[in-house]
């Protein structure tokens, strides 16, 4: 599953561990319909997805793969 | 992907290594010594105008010196909102780059006290006015309006001019020792800042789209080319502040031959020191071949006619 999340496989997993980071991840690429973050875009929206979890530190989690999705070219909504 | 001959761990050891303090080369207390030149000429190039006598020629020296550390507090703010951006994108990730990045926006923040304790010395030593450019959020707000990568170019075009003005005060054996030691140990710190810039720009071109690269080689020429607004304007105010000194007001023709051949030297100092740096130029070429291509071709428009 690492693999399918690009550079924010890692952050998942230092986190999470390996097993809830495979478990959250699969839930929230099937909420997205998506099969694997394969451009800074899909990162973009998983990280906006994740900030809407309810542990607190899962939203930060959210914001860094947001602000890492930025830096490698996610092109973001006008109000961001 | 683009290998580099170092790691994020390779900046943070040498980092360590040359770390400094500002009291140290700074002490709370100094006094301004303005009885000889700040800056090496070949940076302030006060002495090719010829209608400034010994006296005034200095004393334009002392302004140069002046806007010099201002330009440095007035880009070094978007650089570390910059960077502090950077960290945050590697929290929970990369531990080596997170605590580069940090280190990079503290050594940042530390260049702007030493900064700004020299012009503080600076304007308690100098007889009159002298102007630097004021608003650097404005201009933080305009260059972190464009995307991350171009902004990251135009940290390292800058970081990299920081080698050559060390060199030059070397060179110059009448500049004054104080300011040689200031411009070493900003140096040597920049020079692991030119190092992260890459690693971080490597990262991002193996990340984003090729369209991303492109723009970002257009937004690091605009944001060139605002600059080359700002260097005017200071020419403009150190003008005003040298005829303030001179007590008189020069000639048109003077007025003319000052601003050409000192917008002239800011942009030597400030813009084409970078463009025609082989490092940075190589580096642009492993970006993107036509991006460098595209570098070069500014030299033109940055060349004194």
């Amino acid at each position: 599953m690492r693999d399918a999340l690009g550079p924010a496989g890692l952050k998942l997993i230092n986190v999470l561990g390996r097993e809830e980071a495979d478990r959250l991840s699969r839930r929230i690429l099937r909420e997205l319909g998506l099969m694997a973050l394969l451009t800074p875009d899909d990162r973009y929206r998983f990280g906006e997805h994740l900030i809407k979890e309810s542990a607190p530190v899962l939203r930060v989690l959210g914001r860094c793969i947001m602000a890492q999705a930025i830096i490698h070219g996610a092109k973001t909504p006008p109000s961001q | 992907m683009i290998r580099l001959p170092f790691t994020y761990r390779d900046v943070i050891r040498n980092s360590i290594k040359v770390c400094w303090q500002v009291d140290d080369l700074l002490p709370p207390d100094f006094e301004l010594d303005l009885s000889r030149p700040q800056l090496p000429e070949s940076i302030a190039r006060a002495m090719v105008l010829d209608f400034l006598n010994e006296r005034e020629q200095l004393a334009l020296n002392h302004i140069r010196s002046h806007a010099y550390m201002n330009i440095f507090i007035f880009v070094e703010e978007y650089v570390i909102a910059q960077t502090l951006h950077h960290a945050e994108a590697e929290l929970f990730g990369d531990h080596d780059a997170l605590r580069a990045l940090l280190r990079f926006s503290e050594e940042e923040i530390k260049h702007q006290a030493m900064f700004n304790r020299y012009c503080a010395a600076f304007r308690a030593a100098f007889q009159g006015p002298c102007e630097v450019l004021g608003s650097a959020a404005q201009v933080a707000n305009v260059i972190l309006g464009h995307p991350p990568m171009g902004v990251m170019l135009t940290t390292l075009h800058l970081e990299i001019v920081t080698q050559q003005h060390y060199v030059d005060s070397i060179r110059d054996h009448g500049s004054n020792p104080l300011f040689t030691r200031l411009l070493k140990h900003h140096w040597l710190e920049e020079a692991q800042h030119t190092k992260i810039d890459m690693l971080e720009l490597a990262k991002m071109a193996e990340y984003a789209e090729p369209e991303v690269v492109q723009t970002a080689f257009h937004d690091y020429l605009t944001i060139i080319a605002s600059l080359d607004g700002l260097l005017r304007q200071q020419v403009e105010m150190d003008l005003t502040s040298i005829q303030a000194f001179c007590g008189r007001a020069f000639t048109d023709s003077q007025v003319e031959r000052y601003v050409v051949l000192q917008h002239d030297s800011y942009r030597r100092d400030f813009i084409r020191l970078s463009i025609t740096h082989p490092q940075f130029l190589n580096f642009c070429d492993e970006l993107w071949p036509e991006g460098a291509r595209l570098v070069t071709n500014q030299l033109t428009t940055y060349q004194a006619a």
